[in-house]
């Protein structure tokens, strides 16, 4: 797919044309809310960018990522099957709650969860892309001249994750200092020992906050019509990749429309076209790469 | 220039006047030094000058700031923004964008000047900056000196007339302050830039100003020169600490001359009137206590330390140290040297990769790390992060129960008791951040000794301090109950004035490790104010090279 094995070299993909990075990512966003519940296409997909990422070097940040995603998987891994009453292969049954009906799990909803939980992966990996590759303060200027404080308020939080990151690690390392940790290993105890250490961030925050406020006001943001220092041109190959993500999206429509992409699974299992999938999914394969790799050669280039 | 007409300013929600009948007249060219306590008044009249004040706060207003003769009322932000650049303290939170290019280029785009007229002025000031290799760097990449040099460029982008500074400099090491300040000299005397600035370090700026303004609970108490404030604050003492510490050193001996605001000025003045200063009559003086001989008790070592972080060259190698008991250390060394981590090593937040740590000569054991805050207590760079409750009290409340078994009277009491030793009673039932930054600082101590630590270690507590603030914390720092305290400092004053011990740290070792007179006396670097003039000359080290008594 992509030749080139570059560890940590996620700042490079920065040189790109945010419009051209993002409408990749985005044509992937559509793509698995297109693929509705399929489990191939869906498996498919987050298989396709978990190499990607990895050959990008996001492997360490992406299972970061996905140990936080966890912990909201396994949540709707019980509770979906457990309220939902669908499905016709029973795992378990249990007692009949007013309102809520029957309790119970099925294998159909257990795998429905799962798929879900497949998606939200996906849209996780495809978050931490966003986040590494896209030159966020060119992607939000793009805009600058149609929404500029939306622009200025997104570069700002933006730029905030690192930075209360940065004092949350400083205020746990004090709190540890001070004899202060979690008295158990259960959740009541974390949650209680995190909502302490969630205070001094917030006041640290809120302090900071009005601080820069205090700074863009004296700089002038917001005072009236704005210029802009940079042009970003849109390079020919940059072009092409944002038609390609286009014509992805455009095909994933199309497959649906001839039933490409076609499963149920209440009341029990049904896959009209397995063998079609796959070929669709090889197919997919093969379009997603072509847009990565224009903008790989032109990356080259830049760098040359 | 800037006129303010009997101007009154109070917050909302506040009780009392922030600024009280202010009249007073900004020239072009000037260098204006504003002094007084913290909340005196300071922060809130740089903010009325440029309109934050009441536009950005609230709060009701009377009175009038004029700009170019014109009511700030009937001028818009742009108009504002156009003639006066206005920097705050702290780096950190002034930069917005991602990178220096980006950061640079963003006062401008906000007035909407046209691209060719940017390009020309980014470069301009690219150049005056020097910030040429820096443009395509990130700006959380940078230092905190370049990060408010960077605030400053892009403020300047603008081309105002007047700048407004709040201690522009309250948050860097003295290199990166003294960086700026030189800048702002620059751009006062060689560009005529009319400069307003509050600012803590009387000895790297008080020369500088063409005229001072004393501020004390909202009004304006003096208005004239440098050399008038110093004269009267002969007269009024409470004034001293506004001084530069040569100024406070030399007042006394001065008779009817001007008293000496540099150290290059004192020296002269010593030289000429032959003066007989005995070394002794320094504040700092007396602390010096502990011999080298009585050092027989070991409480915290260090022997061949070496830590580092993960991929990174290490940054302690083969470190012997060790602390004793009555020791009042005040570690040194510049950004990098390894000073934090030399903290933190010794806390055991960052592990050794060879070396030993021990306590009382014996190897930590596994209770050392785990229960760290009962043998070592480790006051941050920010107090801010120890205050996880609503009311002091609380706060102490918390920390005492922690891990002591104790009845709940046992605990009251000992709460009352800690509160009355750092002088904190009648803010028990206060919020934590509605004390003032000296009284967070005491607050943090406070915290720390609730857990009865044997060692303290304090990472820079006088950061953003004024010289009064700094006083009392020595004070409070001398009666707490510790068997020894190492103090991380850039403060060479504030060393004087509570340190027995210097140790500089260079590289990851420790180069210096001495008596603070011996320290003072044979070093260019560290070495107090008082210290610099009463030296013959930079080359000279040993006792005899210092003037003597003539008299």
């Amino acid at each position: 797919m992509m030749s080139s094995r570059s560890a940590g070299n996620s700042s490079v993909w920065k040189s790109v044309h945010p419009v051209a990075v993002s409408s990749i990512l985005l044509a992937h966003v559509v793509t698995a809310f297109l693929f509705d519940y399929h489990p191939l296409l869906q498996l498919g997909q987050l298989l396709f960018l978990i190499l990607w990422a990895l050959q990008e070097g996001l492997g360490k940040t992406m299972w970061i990522t996905f140990r936080f995603g966890m912990l909201f998987s396994i949540l709707f891994m019980i509770v979906n099957p457990l309220f939902a009453s669908h499905g016709g292969t029973f795992l378990w049954r249990g007692p009949i709650v007013s309102i809520l009906g029957r309790l119970d799990f099925t294998l159909e909803e257990m795998a429905y969860s799962f798929i879900g939980v497949i998606r939200l992966h996906t849209i996780l990996v495809l978050s931490v892309m966003f986040q590494r590759f896209i030159d966020h303060d060119r992607f939000f200027f793009l805009f600058a001249k149609i929404a500029p404080r939306f622009v200025m308020t997104s570069v700002m939080a933006i730029r905030l994750f690192p930075l209360l990151s940065r004092e949350f690690a400083r205020i746990k390392e004090v709190s540890r200092l001070r004899g202060i940790r979690p008295k158990g290993g259960e959740l009541i105890h974390r949650v209680r020992y995190y909502s302490l250490l969630l205070r001094p961030l917030l006041f640290s925050s809120l302090e900071g906050a009005w601080l820069t406020a205090e700074a863009l006001y004296a700089r002038g943001f917001g005072s009236g019509k704005r210029s802009s220092y940079h042009e970003v041109p849109l390079f020919p190959r940059e072009l092409m990749s944002c038609m390609m993500s286009l014509v992805i999206v455009g095909i994933v429509i199309w497959g649906k429309r001839f039933d490409f992409a076609s499963f149920s699974f209440y009341p029990t299992f049904n896959w009209s076209d397995p063998l079609g999938d796959l070929l669709f999914l090889t197919g997919l394969f093969v379009l997603w790469m072509l847009p990565i790799y224009g903008l790989r050669e032109r990356r080259q280039d830049l760098h040359a | 220039m800037l006129e303010c007409e009997h101007l009154h300013y109070q917050y909302p929600q506040s009780d009392r006047l922030a600024l009280c009948d202010i009249q007073v007249e900004i020239v072009p060219g000037e260098f204006v030094l504003l002094l007084g306590e913290s909340g005196s008044g300071k922060s809130t009249f740089l903010r009325a000058l440029n309109g934050l004040v009441p536009r950005f706060y609230g709060g009701a207003i009377a009175g009038n700031v004029r700009l170019h003769g014109q009511s700030l009322d009937q001028l818009t932000q742009r108009q504002i923004v156009t003639s006066i650049g206005f920097l705050n303290q702290d780096p950190e939170r002034q930069l917005l964008l991602d990178t220096v290019r980006r950061e640079l280029a963003f006062s401008m785009e906000n007035l909407s000047i046209s691209p060719e007229q940017m390009r020309s002025r980014f470069a301009e000031i690219s150049h005056l900056f020097g910030l040429g290799p820096k443009l395509s760097s990130q700006t959380d990449q940078l230092s905190g000196g370049e990060k408010q040099r960077l605030a400053l460029a892009s403020i300047l982008t603008l081309f105002p007339s007047i700048l407004l500074l709040d201690e522009p400099t309250s948050q860097l090491d003295p290199v990166h302050a003294d960086e700026v300040l030189q800048l702002l000299r620059r751009l006062h005397e060689e560009m005529g830039m009319t400069i307003v600035m509050s600012e803590h370090r009387m000895e790297r700026c008080y020369h500088l100003a063409d005229r001072i303004l004393y501020f004390d609970q909202g009004r304006i108490r003096f208005d004239g020169t440098p050399r008038q404030f110093a004269a009267s604050a002969i007269q009024n003492k409470s004034w001293l600490p506004y001084l530069p510490v040569v100024a406070q050193g030399m007042a006394e001996y001065c008779g009817d001359q001007d008293i000496p605001l540099t150290v290059k000025e004192a020296r002269k003045l010593v030289q000429k009137q032959k003066l007989a200063i005995p070394l002794s009559f320094h504040p700092g003086w007396g602390n010096v206590t502990i011999s080298r001989q009585s050092r027989n008790c070991e409480v915290l070592s260090l022997r061949l330390g070496t830590a580092g972080y993960r991929e990174k060259p290490d940054v302690l190698r083969q470190l012997n140290y060790c602390m004793y008991e009555g020791d009042r250390i005040a570690l040194f060394g510049e950004n990098g040297a390894g000073k934090s981590t030399f903290a933190k090593a010794l806390v055991g937040t960052v592990p050794l990769t060879s070396g030993e740590l021990q306590w009382f000569g014996k190897p930590v054991q596994i209770d050392y790390l785990e229960n760290t805050h009962r043998y070592v207590g480790y006051l941050s760079q920010n107090p801010n992060d120890y205050f996880m409750h609503e009311t002091v009290e609380e706060e102490l409340l918390f920390t005492c129960t922690l891990d002591k078994c104790r009845t709940k009277e046992e605990i009251q009491t000992r709460v009352d008791e800690i509160l009355s030793k750092m002088e904190l009673t009648s803010y028990q039932k206060h919020h934590p951040h509605d004390l003032s930054g000296g009284e967070r600082q005491r607050l943090a101590l406070a915290i720390l000794l609730a857990s009865e630590p044997e060692v303290l270690i304090l990472d820079e507590p006088t950061r953003g301090m004024d010289r009064k603030q700094k006083v009392r914390l020595a004070e409070y720092l001398r009666v707490l109950p510790a068997k020894a305290v190492l103090l991380i400092t850039h403060d060479v004053e504030f060393a004087l004035l509570y340190a027995n011990r210097i140790s500089v740290l260079y590289d990851g070792t420790i180069v210096t490790d001495n008596h603070p007179q011996e320290v003072f006396t044979n070093s260019l670097t560290y070495a107090p104010q008082m210290y610099r003039v009463l030296r013959k000359n930079a080359s000279l080290t040993n006792e005899n090279d210092w003037e003597q008594p003539r008299s």
